[in-house]
């Protein structure tokens, strides 16, 4: 026995019970293991005094806790200090981290802000050349997943009577243990894997070596919205698989053919930017007489699409008409340059439509700087005849570019793998099959039964985000990690890879996709952190990405710093060699006799995608960018066709497809193709009894309608199904946030002749005189008698913020409303409360249709926000003067002082400020309480809230600025809606200062502030929209 | 009535008079008795005495019950408001004030009458205000009372409203005197306070005439109380006759300045349809209006119950038909001069805004306004329906119900259509607000229906004043007629 054991420097233990005790025997831990098997932690490690004084003080503020709860409100919370703070961190001070979003098989590089230890918001990554900075609705809300109470908590596994937890240990056991058995058998001949696309290089390589290890495997893969005809049309052009990449910023003619790349395209925010480039420049100089150069952009689609919203010219026509009219377009401006078999199909398709031939020759006097885009629901033959116009037009290199496609091994369209993978399983074929995200169960093509066959798979494995409908048919579900609690990677659109770090340890131990992958495939699975940093590792020699005797790790660090591997630039070639080849003529040709009759189009939902968002408060309460639903899907159709249906808003039609039947509510869109009905996937799920968002709002009491039900493996492919549609009985109520009523015709005059003075838009050619467009705008406002004031005006001697918001850029995306309710803590309400016109958003976009053809409407967006006036008529009428203003112009809000009265929202002509009308944020869980910023106020029922101009921001600056000893530079301060904006609409600044970006763009010539005749003096300009109507077709559009 | 025939000539009055209506009539020359006859000081006492006197009739228990469950409502409701948040009312976004505004400013407007009857007509000797300014004195202070109840449930955070009174505190935080609803604050309040004490003080020869009869001990104490030591003495009636010459003088520009000022709350403001000058003149008079025709909804049905049908004779009621009537068309005139600067000023906003009351999303409500407020009442122009209880009765609802919705048509109609068509929205009130109203009846009622049963209903010195006058002007006529055969000329004839 060594006594000395523990006291080699002649320091023992100072106290011992036994010679056991001294000695430290096995024996002695035993005895003591067995004899307080909770506390011989402590027994062997001797208490420190730090150690001490930590139990004692957490004892004692437990003890005063515990003591005083009884008379305390707020309930009693176990707070430790740290004995020492870690390095690098200081409490209440946010940190900013680089991770990555993937979404539509691309990722966007964001910044994810962490308030002690817990994500609050996700804004674009400014460095990242994709994002830079600006972020859609869709990547914003994102953080409200994380918190989501509907999330699943733990693995799970069939039993009788239903789902009983299990842990991941078993699952790991038993999943591979069926694996091993399998592979054994027959090389794993039954086992599938259904993954949802993905750009993730570890994912790749998982997935190469799950195919190592199991070579009879399949690995399939599918979405519900899928980019295949895009991928298809170009192997068809060219050969094989191509991705285009757009130049919006150089093209000064676009045709978009059903397509819709400024909100739908993984792209979306860098096209966003090429397309604002194209509209303003030459703008920002107002001493030049030239005005401004812009692009003109012509439409033609069955619906009303973000893109299609902004074009000059717009044509509504039905989807399946789309393919005769890009031949035609084709054909005028091709002709016999086309392959052989293409030609004759393009001979065949007939004589220009005359409306088109100003298109033609539009884009015929553009060549290298016109462009045509196809859109995903078009067929793969109208994707190639769009390459062919523009290769034949000699945009290739300039206005588009071509680059290999990352994974090009996948041969196979997505219809056509769900539908093997569907007939497989129901066949018996498939004993195991293991699901990687999605939600196949629902979303999947209704004739292949997926959810039927699905159940016939003797183990079926799902790692999900949410228990929901395919869960509930697998052996086992298995929590997937949000993507803000996992590692990964991915390629942005240009192929940029990216690096996503986790902010937060996985809530509910979630895992990611690849690490399943590993827990099926390998004996000892990795974590996601190891196999993320090993595919980068053995990727970053191929690529050469850092320089030679560099260490990894230093690189490696640099890449999670920036959120990419800058010195790997785009991983995808851009081809220079492509030729257009022919071979596709006889299927061009197949589409250009279009059957008649009524079209279904089934389209993401602008906020809910396919239905993954589905349970995201922010996105549900998002109104869209077009029709202006919340909550709801609806059948989209036109006027015209629901007079000839007999149909109103909100009645419930019947639509019949050849998969199934559905009744749901109609909702009339001026714009829209007579023949076409557009409805939006990923509504009318029922299955989740809290929505995130601290909303007590229940997805049950009404949240739109399935429509996969209505989709065949045809109509996935295509993107359209023929449909009967008739008049049901009955309606529905959709919340939507403009236009609550029916309007009369006196309104709609009144709204139109408001329209012109509100946005004012100027129809100019492509060199406008800024001399006539200041004109223009002038004449357009209304006419007033000289304004005086009953009050003496405020001297300002400090900063006088104020906005510039340019009508011209702004495409309704939205982004900027779902920005402002991340930052501000904006309560979401619920759709009963959005249809008694009770949203509580502090920017909305406004969104009017002009012009008496309600077939063919022009569309405006106008954001719409406190204009913060300097003489502000809700500051006069507030009794307890809980509105006024500050010394920098700002009209400030005191919450703690608003009793209510709601007379300054009754006096505010803009309509913009919100009431809490009852407690909208009651009962948040302890998860929902942790996307709260803690920079903003919660405010509680029954007080005004609206837009401060993120106050809290520009506070937070001066007090930076003010320590530095410094002034607040221009572009210091950016609200949240500006700075997400993906087209830059909106700029904030200073007006002290002349050379602000803010203070340029309001003496722009395009500048006018609005209802500016109620002698309100608004602090926030509008820039005049610009229209480019091709010659004489001045008025249409 | 045993004279009264005398009084008629036989040439104008068609064959269709009752008994009751024969005081309506003018006999030039002389004056028409505005008190039945055969009353005395001692029969006026007995018989509205006796009302508070005698044991609650069937009717009177009816009507009490009905209007205290009604009240019940709104005690259920109230809380309920104030624990769940305003949204279980109907109001939205566009749309910020909803009923509770629309009732706070009927009730107030309802609430003119009465001191316009005790205070306006006091000054100008108008004696048959004397039969009715009691009732409509106590209609004005319970109007108020169910107008101020709204200002204070109708924000977000009831328990902060007294941040609306400039009561130093510690936040040293004083209100924005540049708000009218601070204004609001102020005009109600001293108009309720003015008018609590002006009818209190009128009473106290009254209670105090309550208090002699009394013959119970509870009954005797709490009158002595009420009647503050009233003794009747000469010294009294000279202060008090002085005293009530002084108060009607300081309530009478309270009369005009209560609606004035509520209406600043619209008038100041910039939603057009409320932006307006001729909101003041406009308001005063649809208060009167509206005052007129509830004192008529009371006093109609209250004379037949209390048996005091030849206190509050027909003349009274006439009378206050034809102002119902005069208010009536400045009313009308209102609504004419409203479209009409809409369209003369230039101004397209207010030119949509009142083409939109009259033929947009509203124009059920603002039509009903109209034939309510314009057209009901010009069957008045008729001495027959003027007189006839029945037809005047029901006018008087009408015109409850027309000013009613004038209220709802100028705060809704305007707020849900005003300057930006995206935010345009269309109010639908919910069960709670209709609740609320109808419990704002209920607490009306219930103080109503109690007031007829423990106050003295009609101002009964000042009746008596009324006879002794009189009859002071019947002796004078009989001794004029018997000097000279002739007839008095009509001016020895006014007294």
């Amino acid at each position: 026995m060594n006594l000395n054991k523990n006291g080699a420097a002649g320091r023992g233990k100072a106290l011992w019970r036994s010679l056991d005790d001294l000695a430290d025997t096995p024996r002695f831990r035993e005895f003591v293991e067995k004899e307080f098997p909770n506390h011989s932690e402590e027994l062997f490690h001797s208490t420190s005094r730090r150690h001490f004084l930590k139990v004692m003080g957490a004892s004692l503020a437990l003890a005063g806790g515990g003591g005083l709860s009884g008379c305390l409100r707020w309930p009693g919370q176990e707070v430790l200090p740290f004995t020492s703070r870690p390095e690098g961190r200081i409490p209440g001070v946010p940190v900013e981290y680089a991770t990555c979003f993937e979404m539509a098989e691309s990722v966007e590089g964001v910044i994810a802000t962490s308030f002690d230890g817990r994500p609050i918001r996700v804004d674009g990554n400014p460095e990242h050349p994709g994002t830079q900075g600006t972020a859609s609705a869709v990547m914003q809300a994102s953080v409200l997943g994380l918190y989501d109470p509907a999330r699943s908590t733990e693995v799970t596994h069939a039993s009788k009577g239903g789902h009983s937890s299990s842990d991941w240990n078993d699952a790991h056991k038993q999943i591979r243990e069926e694996f091993k058995t399998q592979v054994a058998a027959d090389g794993g001949k039954g086992i599938a894997i259904l993954s949802e696309p993905s750009s993730s290089p570890t994912l790749h390589r998982m997935r190469r070596h799950f195919q190592r290890v199991a070579p009879a495997a399949t690995w399939y893969e599918y979405a519900p919205i899928s980019r295949d005809s895009e991928r298809t049309g170009s192997a068809l052009a060219f050969g094989r698989p191509m991705r285009p990449h757009y130049d919006f910023a150089r093209a000064r003619v676009v045709l978009c053919l059903d397509a819709d790349p400024l909100m739908s395209h993984p792209a979306a925010l860098s096209l966003n930017r090429g397309y604002a480039a194209s509209r303003n420049s030459a703008d920002s100089d107002p001493s030049s007489t030239e005005g401004p150069s812009i692009s003109r952009l012509y439409s033609i689609e069955s619906t009303l699409s973000v893109t299609g919203s902004v074009a000059d010219v717009r044509m509504p026509a039905r989807n399946v008409d789309i393919p005769l009219i890009a031949a035609r377009v084709a054909r005028a401006l091709v002709g016999d340059g086309a392959p052989a078999d293409v030609a004759a199909a393009l001979e065949r398709a007939g004589d220009l439509d005359p409306q088109l031939k100003s298109l033609v020759s539009d884009l015929d006097a553009h060549r290298g700087s016109s462009l045509v885009i196809a859109g995903d629901r078009q067929p793969p033959e109208v994707h190639a005849v769009a390459h062919l116009i523009n290769m034949h037009l000699g945009n290739y290199g300039l206005t588009v570019k071509y680059s290999a496609v990352p994974n090009p091994d996948r041969t196979r369209s997505h219809s056509d793998e769900i539908a093997e993978l569907s007939t497989r399983m129901a066949a018996g074929e498939v004993d195991m099959v293991v699901i990687l995200g999605g939600n196949p169960v629902l979303d999947a093509p209704a004739d292949s039964a997926f959810g039927a066959s699905l159940a016939k798979v003797p183990t079926s494995v799902r790692l999900g985000l949410y228990e929901d409908e395919t869960s509930k048919l697998c052996q086992w579900h298995l929590p997937q990690a949000h993507y803000l609690e996992a590692w990964s990677d991915g390629r942005a659109w240009d192929g940029t890879i990216s690096i996503g770090q986790p902010l937060i340890e996985p809530l509910y131990d979630g895992r990611t996709p690849a690490e399943v992958v590993s827990l099926v495939v390998d004996d000892e699975p990795s974590n996601a952190h190891g196999l993320v940093r090993a595919t980068h590792e053995s990727l970053a020699g191929k690529i050469g990405s850092f320089a030679s005797g560099e260490e990894f790790e230093g690189a490696w660090r640099r890449w999670l710093h920036a959120g990419f591997i800058p010195e790997a630039g785009s991983t995808l070639e851009i081809d220079s060699q492509v030729r257009v080849g022919g071979g596709w003529g006889a299927g061009l040709d197949a589409l250009l006799s279009a059957p008649a009759g009524t079209e279904l189009v089934f389209v993401a939902d602008h906020s809910l995608d396919d239905g993954r968002f589905a349970n995201n408060g922010w996105l549900q309460e998002l109104p869209d960018p077009i029709t202006k639903i919340a909550w709801d899907n609806a059948a989209v159709i036109a006027p015209s066709k629901a007079a000839e249906l007999g149909v109103e808003m909100g009645d419930l039609v019947r639509l019949e497809t050849d998969a199934g039947s559905l009744e749901m509510a109609a909702f009339l869109l001026p714009g829209q193709a007579k023949e076409s009905i557009t409805v939006a996937v990923g509504y009318g799920r029922k299955i989740f009894d809290r929505v995130a968002g601290g909303v007590s709002y229940n997805l049950a009491e009404g949240a739109g309608f399935d429509v996969y039900p209505l989709r065949s493996v045809e109509a996935h492919r295509s993107g359209h199904a023929a449909v009967k549609i008739s008049k049901a009985s009955g309606s529905y109520e959709l919340a939507t946030t403009q236009d609550h009523h029916v309007i009369d015709t006196l309104q709609w005059e009144e709204e139109q002749r408001r329209i012109g003075q509100f946005i004012r838009v100027v129809d100019v050619g492509e060199h406008p005189d800024s001399h006539h467009i200041e004109q223009e705008v002038a004449a357009a406002g209304p006419h007033h008698p000289p304004l005086k004031s009953l009050f003496d005006d405020v001297k300002y001697s400090g900063h006088r913020w104020a906005m510039a918001i340019d009508l011209n850029v702004c495409t309704g995306c939205s982004a900027c409303v779902l920005a402002c309710q991340a930052e501000n803590n904006i309560a979401v309400v619920g759709k009963d409360e959005v249809a008694y016109g009770r949203e509580m958003h502090w920017i909305r976009i406004d969104r009017y249709f002009r012009g008496d053809d309600v077939d063919n409407p022009e569309v405006v967006h106008q954001p719409m926000t406190c204009n913060q006036c300097e003489n502000a008529p809700c500051e006069q009428v507030c009794p307890v003067a809980a509105t006024t203003h500050n010394a920098e112009g700002l009209n400030d809000m005191v919450y703690n002082r608003c009793i209510g009265t709601r007379y300054c929202s009754n006096n505010c002509p803009y309509k913009v400020r919100r009431f809490n009308y009852f407690n909208n944020t009651k009962h948040p869980t302890e998860q929902e309480q942790m996307v709260y910023n803690p920079e903003v106020t919660i405010r509680s029922r029954g007080v005004m809230e609206k837009c401060t101009f993120c106050v809290q921001r520009i506070n937070k600056a001066k007090v930076q600025a003010h320590n530095e000893r410094r002034n607040v530079s221009d572009g210091e301060i950016t609200p949240a809606c500006a700075q997400t904006c993906p087209t830059q609409a909106i700029t904030f600044g200073d007006l002290a200062d002349p050379d602000s970006r803010v203070s340029q763009k309001q003496s722009s010539a395009r500048a006018y502030k609005m209802l500016e005749e109620l002698n309100i003096k608004p602090r926030t300009s509008f820039l005049a929209k610009l229209r480019n109507p091709a010659a004489g077709e001045e008025g249409q559009g | 009535m045993k004279d009264l025939k005398g009084f008629i000539n036989p040439n104008l009055t068609p064959g269709w008079e009752s008994p009751e209506t024969l005081n309506t009539w003018d006999k030039p020359g002389s004056r028409t008795p505005l008190i039945g006859a055969g009353n005395t000081d001692a029969t006026v006492t007995e018989k509205v005495c006796r009302v508070i006197e005698g044991p609650p009739t069937i009717g009177w228990i009816i009507f009490f019950l009905i209007s205290a469950s009604a009240l019940s409502l709104l005690g259920i409701l109230v809380p309920y408001l104030i624990f769940t948040g305003v949204g279980v009312w109907g109001v939205n976004n566009p749309v910020g004030w909803g009923y509770a505004i629309v009732n706070f400013v009927f009730w107030v407007g309802i609430g003119h009458a009465g001191t316009l009857i005790s205070a306006i007509l006091f000054l100008f000797r108008q004696k048959w205000r004397t039969s009715i300014n009691r009732a409509a004195e106590a209609m004005t202070i319970f109007a108020v009372i169910c107008a101020g109840l709204f200002p204070g449930i109708h924000v977000g955070r009831v328990w902060f409203a007294y941040w609306m009174f400039p009561i130093p505190n510690q936040m040293e935080l004083w209100p924005n005197f540049r708000s009218p609803l601070l204004w609001d604050v102020f005009a109600v309040g001293t108009y309720f306070t003015v008018s609590l004490l002006f009818w209190y003080m009128g009473m106290l020869p009254d209670l105090a005439s309550v208090r002699d009869r009394a013959k119970e001990k509870i009954r005797k104490v709490a009158y002595s109380v009420l009647s503050l030591g009233w003794t009747g003495s000469n010294r009294q009636w000279h202060n008090y006759e002085r005293a009530y010459l002084l108060l009607a003088a300081l309530a009478t520009p309270l009369v005009l300045s209560v609606h004035s000022v509520v209406s600043f709350d619209f008038a100041i403001s910039q939603v057009p349809g409320w932006h307006s000058t001729i909101f003041p003149p406009y308001f005063v008079a649809g208060a009167i209006f509206s005052g007129f025709a509830m004192v008529m909804t009371l006093v109609v049905p209250a004379r037949h119950l209390f048996g005091l049908k030849d206190v509050i004779t027909m003349r009274h009621l006439e009378n206050m038909n034809k102002i119902i009537m005069v208010t009536g068309m400045i009313v009308g005139y209102a609504y004419l001069v409203e479209f009409f600067i809409a369209w003369y000023s230039g101004n397209e906003v207010e030119k949509f805004t009142f083409l939109n009351r009259a033929l947009g999303p509203y124009a059920w409500a603002y039509w009903i306004m109209v034939s309510c407020n314009v057209l009901t009442p010009q069957i008045f122009w008729f001495k027959k329906m003027r007189t006839n209880l029945k037809v005047m009765f029901i006018v008087s609802i009408f015109v409850n119900i027309g000013m009613w919705f004038e209220r709802f048509v100028i705060v809704i109609s305007s707020l849900a259509n005003d300057y930006l068509p995206s935010a345009w929205d269309y109010y639908r009130p919910t069960i709670v607000d209709v609740g609320i109203l109808i419990g704002s009846f209920g607490l009306f009622f219930t103080l109503f229906s109690l007031f007829c049963r423990f106050l003295p209903f009609v101002a009964m010195y000042e009746v008596k004043g009324v006879i002794a006058g009189q009859e002071h002007a019947e002796r004078q006529e009989e001794s004029a007629g018997s000097s000279t055969e002739e007839g008095a000329s009509p001016a020895t004839a006014m007294t």
